[in-house]
């Protein structure tokens, strides 16, 4: 290694944030969709692969039940989304999980199915968790109208004028998800199936495409009711009303755990972005192309913010924040680039001045005028989870305890004797087999406790510790108390992997679920995050950005 | 509970196809993991259960069902921690070793000076030694060598997955073993490719549901309360 090298990478050291700082709820919770967003690696993949999009099948009835098929052609594979639209009466219609029936369903087919899969998915797929898929399916899917936007289009169409802009820009969808199952659930194809591929390699991908076809059903399912009720006075959606159209997506509680059951894949989607991040400080200079393409997202990210509506009051405040700081932004931008390092300069201003919602903001503007640094992090997103499983016993209690203490501090800082910090429990309900929240003190089941407080896990097993000598091997306290076998592998997997755990305590009373919901759809693309309460959210996907018939002629925004 | 009997007669022998339910991987781990939790394994124990039960699954054989027999075995008499004497593993008081806790216990102290693959290491009575194998197979990974079975005259080498092994080690797979040992075979030969949903070990209707009452067991019923607050939705979506 050369001496510059050599100095460059001590330097880079500076620009990381620790995990201490990143890994807190709340600013997990103040994530925002960035150009390592799953979607958006979806949507960078298949405009530079010039992927074709064909709408291959079209059996809808008038009353808009009937089933549709789109293919995704690449160059070395085809995907097919094979939807079911439904007539559904809106007292059944439902976005929890507990629902029976939906306006729409649809499974993503590895390949081009044949009329006998067809068949057999429209025997399945309507039905959702009640239903079997099998390893030619990589997704299951259902998604609901946004009733009263779905009336006003089809309404304003069949008689021969586009949708009023405003009703469009308030709601932003005309169907929002409910649930988007993959990774071998109900019969679908394992994640093992589909990894080694490079189109579905980084995380989500499948997924990703199901919303994005799901997003031009939405579209051709209310250009075919206006057309049977206006009949020749019909007009299709307008291009620029479309593109204001993302899909919704609905979720509550289920989602929450993902980030705690996934420790690695955590790690990896946060060490990528701060890596990112910390690219683009290090940099000497900022270019004129590159100031411009700031700009260009400061516009559309104040655009967002003006168009993001939320009825909560805690997102309520941190809109506030965000709009406050995005103006902030600006004005700062008025001196800038100057100096050296004109990002990092940038960036610790924004640390000493904006809100975390502002920060984390200003940190999704900063990666995106550097596709070429930032874009090529997306192969590192994915986690091989089994890598992490054996746990290396032959390490000594003593060794094991000053990995808690280093990794855990934060942890071993909390005073579990304080019920305010046990105050609430995961479980999974009976009903529905989903996690829930429960309260400790007043409700039923928290001997059924799932293992999702991380915190209180590390501190039982750094006391445990005490029992045994410290050069002795953890195999022999394993041996005699195997109940720390989880916390054991955990905290071995995070001693290399900093960003693997969620740094608070997610038994507390004052925790939010909405936080770890938020960060996750973050990194899914998500916009408009919009809590419906501390557990449930509605979002929007794709909103703004082109759809599959687009790409191949024009280019990406 | 009705899970006894006849759980290990079904071990090895032919299910009718009807009575199949193919399971993908990650249900069947995550069926197995939620099982064993539910039949009073520790979180992490578990996860070792999901794991060998995938793997298992994974070579065609039935691991839910062998799962489901050490589980029950394990509910009317909780399992002790293997006792180890240098090149001999026994459960103590003429019992049988049980395989979760003996397959966690191996590849936990195979890397340990004296460990069990230091020398040749006789298991005394091994209940369903079919759930040794994922365990087994893991330390071949982690040493880079086979591990090698020697069971009454015949000798089985474990890699990273199961090449065919023959009757007698269906035999062996089938039955309590008596007479078992361990040691290191040759060099780990190169990882085959891990087989399609077509070689998968589907789950017996039986299992799958004797294993679900397990799981269900890990569950909390529902209240009005917490149907209503749970999720945190409860508001229309007629919206």
């Amino acid at each position: 290694m050369t001496h510059a090298a050599q100095s460059n990478m001590t330097n880079m050291t500076e620009f990381y944030r620790p995990p201490a700082q990143v890994m807190r709820l709340s600013r997990m919770g103040s994530a925002h969709p960035m150009r390592l967003s799953f979607l958006r690696v979806l949507l960078r993949r298949v405009q530079a692969e010039g992927w074709q999009f064909t709408r291959s099948l079209w059996e809808v009835d008038a009353k808009g039940v009937g089933r549709a098929v789109y293919v995704a052609k690449g160059p070395q594979r085809s995907y097919a989304l094979v939807a079911f639209a439904h007539d559904l009466p809106d007292e059944m219609r439902s976005d929890r999980v507990i629902a029976t029936a939906w306006d729409a369903t649809f499974a993503l087919f590895d390949g081009v199915p044949t009329a006998a899969d067809l068949d057999r998915l429209q025997a399945n797929v309507p039905l959702q968790e009640a239903g079997r898929i099998s390893s030619k399916e990589l997704c299951l899917s259902r998604a609901n109208r946004s009733v009263r936007l779905f009336a006003h289009v089809v309404e304003a169409l069949s008689e021969g004028r586009q949708p009023d802009a405003a009703e469009i820009a308030s709601v932003g969808y005309l169907m929002r998800t409910t649930a988007v199952y993959g990774s071998g659930k109900f019969g679908a194809a394992d994640r093992a199936k589909i990894a080694d591929r490079a189109e579905l390699s980084a995380p989500f991908q499948a997924e990703m495409l199901v919303v994005w076809l799901i997003r031009w059903f939405t579209v051709d399912i209310v250009n075919h009711l206006a057309a049977v009720r206006g009949g020749a006075k019909a007009v299709p959606l307008a291009d620029e009303m479309a593109r204001q159209l993302g899909v919704g997506n609905s979720t509550g509680l289920g989602m929450a755990p993902f980030l705690v059951r996934h420790p690695m894949l955590l790690n990896n989607w946060m060490s990528a972005r701060e890596e990112a991040l910390a690219r683009v400080r290090s940099l000497e200079i900022a270019t004129p192309q590159q100031s411009a393409a700031l700009h260009a997202a400061l516009d559309a990210a104040e655009e967002n913010a003006a168009a993001w509506r939320s009825g909560h009051p805690g997102q309520q405040a941190k809109l506030a924040d965000l709009r406050a700081d995005l103006a902030r932004i600006r004005a700062r931008l008025a001196a800038w680039p100057e100096g050296p390092q004109p990002w990092n300069a940038l960036w610790l201003w924004g640390e000493a001045t904006l809100s975390e919602e502002g920060q984390e903001a200003l940190l999704a503007l900063c990666l995106e005028p550097h596709a070429e640094i930032v874009d090529g992090l997306a192969d590192c997103m994915s986690a091989t989870e089994a890598d992490g499983f054996r746990i290396d016993a032959t390490m000594t209690i003593g060794a094991l305890r000053d990995l808690l203490q280093k990794s855990y501090d934060w942890a071993l800082k909390i005073d579990f004797t304080d019920p305010a910090q046990t105050a609430r429990f995961w479980y999974v309900s009976e009903e529905k087999l989903e996690p829930r929240l429960g309260e400790r003190w007043s409700e039923e089941g928290a001997a059924l406790e799932q293992p999702l407080g991380i915190a209180r896990l590390a501190r039982a097993l750094y006391e445990a510790l005490d029992q045994w000598p410290d050069d002795s091997p953890i195999a022999e306290m394993l041996l005699g108390d195997p109940d720390q076998r989880l916390m054991v592998r955990r905290a071995q997997a995070a001693a290399r992997r900093p960003y693997s755990e969620v740094r608070d305590n997610l038994l507390g009373a004052d925790m939010l679920p909405i936080d770890l919901m938020r960060c996750k759809l973050a990194f899914f693309g998500a916009s408009h995050f919009d809590p419906r309460s501390d557990k449930w959210v509605r979002i929007s996907l794709f909103r703004g950005l082109p759809y599959p018939s687009e790409l191949s002629a024009g280019g990406l925004s | 509970m009705k899970i006894e009997a006849g759980v290990q007669a079904r071990l090895g022998t032919a299910v009718p196809e009807a009575m199949l339910c193919p399971l993908s991987r990650s249900e069947t781990e995550g069926l197995a993991f939620k099982a064993a939790r539910g039949a009073g394994l520790g979180w992490g124990l578990a996860e070792e259960a999901a794991f060998a039960t995938g793997w298992l699954a994974a070579q065609g054989i039935d691991g839910a069902g062998a799962l489901l027999a050490c589980l029950v075995a394990r509910m009317s008499r909780p399992a002790a921690p293997p006792v180890m004497a240098k090149g001999r593993w026994s459960a103590g008081e003429g019992r049988a070793l049980c395989p979760l806790a003996t397959g966690v216990a191996l590849v936990d102290f195979a890397f340990l000076e004296d460990g069990p693959f230091a020398a040749k290491t006789a298991l005394e009575l091994v209940h369903l030694p079919v759930l040794l194998l994922p365990f087994l197979s893991q330390v071949a990974i982690a040493k880079r060598q086979t591990v090698r079975i020697d069971w009454n005259g015949h000798v089985f080498d474990l890699g990273a997955s199961l090449a065919v092994q023959g009757a007698a080690f269906a035999k062996f797979c089938a039955s309590p073993a008596a007479g078992l040992s361990l040691s290191l075979g040759g060099p780990l030969p190169e990882t085959p490719v891990a087989p399609d949903r077509a070689g998968f070990a589907a789950v017996s209707t039986y299992t799958l549901s004797a294993l679900e009452s397990l799981a269900l067991r890990t569950t909390v019923p529902a209240t009005e309360a917490s149907r209503q607050g749970g999720a945190g939705a409860g508001t229309s979506d007629n919206d």
